[in-house]
């Protein structure tokens, strides 16, 4: 069984990205705390919600929906951390984040949004299957 | 003078060279009555070696090297299909070694005794969703926000676990349902799958690896 382990809303995630699994803060090289929006490189993967079109007929098609799961590889002293940040990008939360480390860097946060809602409007795959 | 004897006579480069003759002299003396040498039966415990060689090399390659399995199930559609698919698993990424997020890995299930194929999308100290995003598709019902259906909660993974999910989320049982898993239950990775004919062979990449970095710019 894994430990007790304690769940946060997304909004928080710029505090609690700064505490590493031991419990302690993390370091960084410069000394700085984890900037999420400035020193994280921006990741993407499709993951699916897949429905079978017509579950009455036999060998109906399965038609799959894109769902767009954003993440920050952030690096610490430790090395490397992966943060998903799928419900955080776009957010006011990661707006002012942005904007009290990195001003001018508010308009980086609207570009995954936009990106998938269009990419989740496509559907990707049709698949025929037994 | 001596007559002249060569260093080798016939009956030694005979024997030498396990050269037998079936002559009706030979027959008669003691020798012939032994079978020929045979490289294969000619010794009696050496067919009984090479097996046993044999199945050790290959317990060793399916232990620690790869081996094929067939992936079955609607959870990891549309990346493995729900049926007819077979997956090459690298077992050196057995327990989580050299494990990224991304990946795709085979493990023990934690609730029950079977093994199930999921993607991982959280290693010791990463932060995950614990709940499942909705794509545009699904739409919310009425006085039910993303708040209160919990999609925005999120959670560290603890030491020593990962957080797998399945790409099909809709028909998927994993991390959602019994919490992080640990890393001592992961089999291996998958590192390509083959459907009917080998030639339909596929190496499964990582989208986190080979995404091309997104333009901060645009």
């Amino acid at each position: 069984m894994p430990p007790p382990s304690q769940i946060f809303p997304a909004k928080d995630l710029l505090s609690q990205v700064q505490i590493g699994p031991d419990g302690r803060k993390r370091k960084t090289a410069d000394g700085r705390g984890i900037d999420l929006a400035k020193d994280c490189e921006l990741l993407s993967l499709l993951q699916y919600e897949c429905h079978v079109l017509h579950p009455g007929i036999r060998d109906s098609p399965v038609q799959c929906w894109p769902i767009t799961r954003w993440f920050r590889r952030c690096q610490d002293m430790n090395g490397r951390f992966t943060v998903e940040t799928t419900a955080w990008e776009g957010t006011a939360e990661a707006a002012s984040g942005s904007t009290t480390s990195t001003p001018g860097a508010q308009s980086n946060h609207q570009v995954p949004t936009e990106q998938a809602s269009k990419t989740s409007q496509r559907l990707v795959t049709a698949i025929n299957h037994i | 003078m001596p007559p002249f004897r060569p260093p080798f006579s016939f009956n030694t480069i005979k024997s030498r060279l396990h050269i037998r003759f079936n002559t009706t002299k030979s027959s008669t003396t003691p020798n012939s009555t032994t079978p020929p040498k045979n490289p294969i039966f000619g010794h009696p415990f050496r067919t009984l070696i090479a097996t046993a060689k044999l199945v050790a090399f290959t317990h060793l390659f399916i232990q620690y090297g790869f081996y094929t399995s067939p992936a079955a199930g609607p959870s990891m559609l549309p990346t493995m299909e729900v049926l007819g698919e077979w997956m090459l698993v690298s077992k050196w990424h057995r327990f989580g070694r050299g494990v990224s997020v991304g990946d795709v890995v085979v493990f023990n299930i934690p609730i029950n005794d079977g093994h199930g194929v999921k993607r991982v999308l959280g290693l010791p100290g990463d932060y995950v969703l614990v709940n499942t995003p909705h794509s545009s598709a699904s739409s919310l019902e009425e006085g039910v926000t993303e708040e209160n259906r919990g999609e925005k909660a999120m959670m560290q993974i603890p030491k020593g676990h990962c957080w797998l999910v399945g790409d099909n989320m809709e028909a998927s049982r994993d991390s959602r349902l019994y919490g992080p898993v640990p890393l001592a239950l992961i089999r291996g990775k998958v590192v390509a799958k083959v459907r009917q004919h080998p030639w339909e062979f596929q190496w499964l990449r990582n989208p986190l690896d080979t995404l091309p970095e997104y333009s901060l710019e645009g």
